[in-house]
């Protein structure tokens, strides 16, 4: 795997903003207290992204290559997509990160299984509704 | 070259040395089982996922994960246990300077056991940490007694039995009791069903469960386990929290001068994670 080097500041909404645009993934937090202490992890994106906006702090991302933007230059520009880690088994993205003042490094990284699973519940679920 | 000579005694003792600080959010029982329960997956997940990477051999891989996910669904059961516990100990320490009554009486700690707890400060810790909370009746009996209204009745059943209200909760309380069951397996027999097991199993579950195989759980029972203990905590936070409220409402009601209503009100809330009213005081956050 990478190492990571690039150390780049955002904001969590940011960050929740970029989830938002994800509708039917599901995703993974290993190792920060304050997330895993709040959500039932795995869990699909507008959980995490909801959590995201209700601690409104800034986040480090440490990603593999340095970003076009970072914080002082336009946020809007910052694509966080070009930033992830995929190089896993499956293609997930994933982010190394930690909340601004901590020194905790936590693992960001999308569930591509279970988004699958999920999808395929919630389709057998509305196919047994339309039966009845 | 031969084993070396190893003092094995010494080297168990010295594992007690071992120890990390709890995390900040075990002061908050909720937060605390997420935060394990959440790790007890990231763990599986890790582990799983660089496996994969790593090219092991396929069946040795699937072997020793097999393992690990009965350890691990073990582990989510006992970190619903621990938080029981935490939660019990919550419910002492709020209200053991308030009352006098008999609601104390179903712990069974003893003499010696409380004179080692009283070092942390802590009744609740006194009378809860040394019990097991492993079945619905235990749990129940005990908050029962210790969420009755001062000089009233005993409170509901956490876990209802068959023929109580309400039936989502029912339901949940047959399924844990399939968990605690499960826990028992793996922790007493290395998940070997036996046919103890089993017919316990079979009365729960109303139908046939084969005895004398080996409990081997996928990567999703262990998701939807974890799902299911997530939102029983969840739904078992917030009934115990609103009911010692009340209790302490009684209290405050029946002598103002007892607590500040909405100092203690703040403080439970931080604790359960959600905002609680005593007496008319709204918990701050």
């Amino acid at each position: 795997m990478t190492e990571k080097k690039h150390p780049i500041s955002i904001p969590s909404r940011k960050l929740a903003e970029w989830l938002d645009g994800q509708p039917g993934s599901w995703w993974n937090v290993d190792g920060d207290p304050l997330l895993t202490s709040e959500v039932d992890f795995p869990c699909p994106n507008e959980e995490l992204a909801e959590a995201l906006r209700r601690h409104n702090n800034d986040i480090t991302i440490f990603a593999s290559k340095s970003a076009k933007s970072n914080v002082g230059a336009d946020m809007d520009s910052l694509d966080l997509d070009d930033l992830t880690d995929t190089e896993n088994p499956r293609q997930e993205k994933t982010f190394l990160a930690a909340w601004k003042g901590s020194d905790i490094n936590w693992l960001l990284s999308e569930d591509k299984e279970m988004a699958e699973t999920a999808r395929h519940t919630a389709t057998e679920s509305i196919d047994a509704q339309a039966a009845n | 070259m031969p084993r070396p000579q190893t003092n094995l005694h010494q080297k168990v003792r010295e594992i007690l040395g071992r120890s990390l600080p709890l995390p900040p959010e075990a002061s908050s029982p909720i937060r605390h089982f997420e935060r394990t329960a959440n790790a007890t997956m990231s763990m599986l997940k890790y582990v799983d996922d660089h496996l994969d990477a790593a090219g092991f051999y396929g069946t040795v891989k699937e072997r020793h994960i097999a393992n690990l996910r009965r350890m691990a669904l073990a582990s989510l059961v006992e970190s619903f246990e621990r938080f029981l516990k935490e939660l019990a100990i919550l419910c002492i320490d709020s209200l053991a300077d308030f009352v006098n009554d008999d609601r104390f009486d179903e712990f069974s700690a003893k003499g010696g056991q409380i004179a080692f707890h009283l070092s942390a400060g802590s009744v609740g810790k006194a009378l809860c940490e040394s019990d097991t909370w492993l079945t619905n009746r235990t749990t129940n009996e005990r908050f029962r007694k210790l969420l009755k209204r001062p000089f009233g009745d005993n409170w509901e059943n956490l876990f209802p039995e068959e023929n109580q209200p309400s039936p989502g909760e029912r339901d949940r309380a047959r399924t844990l009791s399939i968990l605690w069951q499960v826990r028992h397996t793996i922790s007493h027999n290395v998940g070997v069903v036996t046919g103890s097991d089993a017919a316990k199993l079979k009365m729960i579950v109303k139908s046939n469960v084969d005895s004398s195989g080996i409990l081997t759980p996928t990567h999703y029972d262990i998701i939807y386990v974890k799902r299911f203990l997530s939102e029983t905590a969840q739904s078992v936070n917030r009934r115990i929290g609103t009911r010692l409220a009340e209790v302490l409402t009684a209290l405050h009601q029946d002598n103002p001068a007892l607590f500040d209503s909405l100092d203690r009100a703040s403080a439970l809330s931080r604790e359960l994670g959600f905002s609680v009213t005593i007496n008319g005081s709204i918990g701050v956050l």
